[in-house]
């Protein structure tokens, strides 16, 4: 009480002063324990003669006094008391007895470790798998939500502004180039800059083009994100006009390495950028990736943009197919987002919001997660697996060490009588669970480094820009994950190994622990099963899920399917060019041998939905109706492989000067003419009330699987002949695709088209030539990852469950090898041993199936957004993963039994 | 003083401290001066003084170096560093302002008696 009274007057000492002074003092005594520790010898012998010196000094006093010098040593040594003891309170004091302590169990344990090596590799192993998978997991995690993109300065004041439709809420707010000027003209409350990112395009001219990622971007965009270009400069506001500068490009490093082999006189050269040529006036710094995360090849200026709709010259053009751009902005000093968005909502015109959506601001980073596809939130949930999976391998170790343990009670209970305290005897065992987790830590640095690969290719969005993998940041965390599981695993078996009862073992012998320890170690075996259990459930919906999606009708045949497009800049093409030279495509792709059908269709990749009203024959407007149009040419349907379910296809004989048509999806036949034929019946399309003419309907077709989209149909469509599409006043876009239906798919026939297709290829244009397969490929992604992970990750827990089941019973039978040989003496048929030993397991088995279900079923609710046509809590695919669970588990105590049945009673009473 | 409580260890570290306050001593030599100036009332133990010596040295109050003793042999002298003439203050100052606390109060008990 009064030193802390004293301490809180410490006179004119400041509290910061104090704290300053603790510090120092701190880092002193530090040194100087260091210090002692490290002079062990030296401080050792000073403390010899230190203590003789006193003893020398007491007896010339006792002598001077006139004793004899045989009692003034008798007198002498006895005042000391035990000179070993004072020694050791010395030792004590300096405080570096518990470092010599710890340092003799760490080599204790070693010791132990290296004698029974198959055990050692079993556990390190186990942990390397474990720890390695959570790295490589958190290196996801890192990846996706944690680190930040590079070269970008306060990455915290970045928000985009725009609008987002309201069912769509995971995707950044956008707005049309316009709108986009308009704003950031009128903008007060950050400075804002535009980009379209991910924009496919070609690098290089003819054969020796490659693809490329492109970006185009406003010429501040650099300037906003506070970016500084490695070589050159970024773009200058001239370069914001549509037309009258010059062609210009900022290179990616990555390209600039690849492409131009690192030329530091690139700036100034001509390069060629989707099919035209274009000078270098920068080159980003490497691991640039702009606001997004995807690795980008190469930056246009927004004269780029030119020629889409809602560009500044072309704007009497209306709304269909607008390009959005993404519009990013930094926040002026002092402004929240919340003051933003409420401005943002209040300045933006009434008439620029499209019905049906929100203006929005949000933070670029801070709301990442939301904007994460499909495919990386199964990575986010992989990424929890792991962890369930790192428990598993905890549990697992835990579980042989307990079964060491056990063997070495004698050990524990002698050292225990020679004076050892508990605590001494729990560190003991702590440290051997330590060592294991350090070794387990070394080895799952390696697992992750070669599984890194694996990690970049299916865990991270395709194009994921990340520079380095095994940061320090992971390192720190693999360090921590291996301490951790170290103390997991041996916390349970320490606890055990030092309890109290340890003191009857001596008495008891062998015999007298049975049943003893074993009801922890069967807890550790329910866990596993639970959560081996719980994995093989999520592996089962996700395999559902794939399934659903694989053999869901899409309407069209992918297979042996190629889309082809040449990119074309509509400001050096007209329209009627364009359409020329896809004709011209076309024509070529049909003379290919191998090749079946060609067709043409407008709006292939852009989705673009608007009403149109449905009029019968006397006129009246009976509905309005939201359908994606598609204005084809006739060899459509059979190059996407669709039946004509009724009435006929579009024909060549269907021309500007015939009657329109159209065909119908069968969805749209059944909403606006339910219980009727469609055939012959009349619709009205686009801005000329022209009525056409019903004369086919196909199958829905399916053009996107999304998750958790179970419950939606496919969208309502229709098509209209290319020919007749601009006498009805319908806008139809230049084609922007060739599909060509092949017969078989080589690698020789896609190598003879493209030759073929560049031939005839405006200025020898670069045609890219994407198997229609890839593209659905895409899209079941994230049910494939899942699937195949949570696979995984389930099958390495089922095989950690199996092992722990069996080490449990063979080690019981072991212990009771006695036991059995005299119940067989007495009669006991292998039968009932088998039944026992079994009977024993499987009891287990069962609760942690049942526990395990219970968590499953509390757990996969999260899943729900993730799965396809299945219901997160599906009995069939719970049964079907507790039966796997149950067999394995019946599996394992087979074995165990067998071992059981075989032994014989003549040597099982002798081995006493 | 064999079995040196808190209070007492604490004690033991002050006297100690103020023992070489004047000038570097050996280990014999701080049990001597503590027992003549508190007029043999006290008798620091060995096995309580070591220790607490080491202690005060490894805290960085006591700073230690071999020299000859007055009778010529190597002893181990102690001598105040800085901070642990910082800290014997600090003590004295602690210890003289409880020390008038408990002679108050006992004399207030025993008035009220």
């Amino acid at each position: 009480m009064w030193s802390l009274l004293g301490r809180h007057k410490a006179g004119p000492h400041t509290f910061e002063a104090l704290a300053e002074d603790e510090t120092m003092r701190w880092t002193k005594t530090m040194r100087l324990r260091a210090k002692s520790l490290l002079r062990r010898r030296a401080v050792e012998n000073e403390l010899d003669d230190e203590l003789r010196a006193h003893l020398d000094h007491t007896i010339a006093e006792r002598v001077a006094s006139g004793m004899t010098p045989e009692e003034a040593r008798r007198q002498a040594l006895l005042e000391i008391g035990g000179m070993e003891q004072v020694k050791e309170e010395c030792r004590d004091a300096r405080g570096w007895r518990l470092v010599a302590d710890i340092g003799h169990d760490v080599s204790y344990g070693a010791r132990m470790l290296r004698h029974s090596p198959g055990f050692a590799v079993v556990a390190v192993l186990t942990l390397a798998l474990g720890i390695g998978a959570n790295i490589s997991m958190l290196g996801v995690v890192d990846a996706l939500l944690v680190s930040m993109p590079a070269h970008i300065r306060a990455p915290e004041q970045l928000v985009y502004a725009g609008q987002v439709w309201k069912q769509e809420s995971t995707v950044a707010p956008v707005l049309i180039y316009g709108q986009y000027q308009w704003l950031s003209s009128h903008c007060r409350f950050a400075e804002l800059a535009a980009e379209e990112s991910g924009v496919e395009s070609s690098f290089g001219k003819g054969a020796d083009s490659r693809r490329i990622s492109a970006e185009y971007v406003s010429p501040n965009y650099f300037h906003v994100l506070g970016a500084s270009m490695l070589l050159g400069r970024a773009f200058d506001a001239a370069e914001d006009q549509p037309r009258g500068s010059e062609p210009v490009v900022v290179l990616g490093y990555d390209l600039w390495q690849s492409a131009l082999g690192g030329d530091p006189k690139v700036l100034g050269r001509t390069v060629w950028i989707g099919g035209e040529a274009r000078t270098v006036v920068g080159v980003a710094p490497k691991g640039f990736t702009g606001a997004g995360f995807l690795g980008v090849d190469a930056w246009l200026p927004p004269h780029a943009f030119e020629g889409f709709p809602g560009f500044p010259s072309t704007s009497q053009q209306p709304p269909v197919g607008q390009l959005f751009l993404t519009v990013v902005g930094r926040l002026r000093k002092g402004v929240t987002v919340q003051q933003a968005a409420a401005e943002l909502a209040t300045t933006f015109p009434r008439d620029f919001v499209e019905p049906g959506s929100l203006v929005r601001v949000e933070p670029v980073f801070a709301s990442r997660w939301k904007m994460l596809s499909s495919s990386a939130r199964v990575s986010l949930w992989i990424a929890g697996v792991s962890l369930v999976v790192l428990l598993i391998a905890c549990v697992n170790v835990s579980s042989l060490l307990l079964a060491r343990m056990a063997q070495r009670r004698h050990e524990m209970a002698i050292r225990q009588h020679l004076g050892a305290t508990r605590g001494r005897l729990m560190r003991q065992v702590l440290i051997e669970g330590l060592l294991l987790g350090a070794a387990g830590g070394a080895a799952a640095l390696l697992v992750a480094l070669l599984a890194q690969p694996l990690v970049r290719a299916f865990l991270l969005p395709e194009g994921f820009y990340e520079s380095s993998f095994l940061s320090g940041r992971l390192l720190a965390l693999a360090v921590a994950l291996a301490a951790l599981a170290g103390c997991a695993s041996g916390l349970a078996p320490a606890w055990r190994a030092s309890g109290p009862k340890l003191a009857k073992t001596l008495k008891q012998g062998e015999r007298g622990h049975t049943r003893e320890g074993s009801g922890l170690r069967w807890a550790l075996v329910v866990t596993q099963i639970g959560l081996a259990l719980l994995l093989a459930v999520g592996a089962g919906l996700f395999i559902r899920s794939l399934r659903n999606a694989d053999t869901l009708d899409l309407g069209i045949d992918p297979n042996h399917l190629l889309q082809a497009t040449v990119d074309l800049p509509s400001q050096e093409f007209s329209p009627a060019e364009i359409s020329a030279a896809y004709a011209r495509l076309s024509g070529r792709a049909k003379q290919v041998p191998g090749v079946a059908d060609v067709a043409l269709a407008n709006m292939l990749t852009v989705r673009t939905e608007f009403t149109f009203t449905e009029r019968s024959d006397s006129g009246k407007t009976l509905l309005r109706w939201t359908a994606m149009p598609r204005a084809v040419t006739p060899g459509y349907f059979a190059a996407m492989g669709m039946r004509i379910l009724a009435g006929r296809p579009l024909l060549d004989s269907d021309t500007e000067a015939t009657a329109p048509v159209a065909v119908v999806s069968e969805s749209l036949a059944r909403a606006i003419w339910p219980g009727q034929r469609p055939i012959g019946k009349c619709m009205t399309t686009g801005i000329t009330p022209v009525c056409a003419r019903v004369v086919g309907v196909v199958p829905d077709a399916w053009p996107t699987v999304s998750p958790g989209g179970q419950g939606r149909g496919a969208p309502a469509q229709f098509y209209i002949p290319v020919g007749q599409a601009k006498a009805r006043g319908t806008i139809v876009p230049s084609p922007d695709g060739l599909l060509i239906r092949t017969r078989g798919e080589t690698p020789a026939l896609t190598r003879n088209l493209f030759a073929a297709l560049e031939s005839v290829s405006p200025g020898g244009r670069y045609v890219s030539i994407v198997p229609y397969t890839q593209m659905l490929d895409s899209q079941t992604r994230s049910w494939r990852l899942g699937a195949s992970m949570f696979g995984l990750f389930g099958g390495l827990a089922l095989v950690l469950a199996a092992i722990g089941i069996y080490g449990v019973l063979a080690f019981l039978v072991r212990q009771r090898t006695a036991e059995i040989g005299v119940r067989m003496a007495l009669g006991a048929t292998p039968r009932d041993v088998l039944r026992m030993v079994v009977g024993e397991g499987m009891k287990f088995a069962a609760l942690g199936i049942a526990l395990g279900a219970g968590a499953a079923l509390a757990l996969t609710r999260l899943l729900k957004s993730l799965l396809y046509g299945v219901t997160a809590t599906d009995p069939w695919t719970f049964a079907a993963a507790a039966v796997v669970l149950a067999l394995v588990a019946l599996a394992a105590c087979a074995l165990a039994a067998w071992r059981a049945m075989r032994i014989d009673p003549n040597v099982a009473l002798r081995h006493e | 003083m064999s079995k040196p409580t808190n209070l007492v260890q604490g004690t033991l570290a002050m006297l100690i401290l103020k023992a070489v306050a004047a000038e570097p001593q050996h280990g014999w030599a701080i049990g001597q001066r503590i027992r003549q100036a508190s007029g043999n009332v006290l008798r620091v133990n060995p096995g309580a003084l070591y220790p607490t010596l080491h202690r005060l040295e490894q805290e960085g109050w006591l700073e230690a170096s071999w020299r000859n003793s007055e009778n010529n042999r190597r002893a181990k002298f102690y001598e105040l560093t800085p901070e642990g003439k910082k800290f014997l203050k600090k003590e004295e100052a602690n210890w003289e302002r409880l020390a008038s606390a408990i002679g108050l109060a006992l004399k207030t008990v025993t008035s009220g008696y």
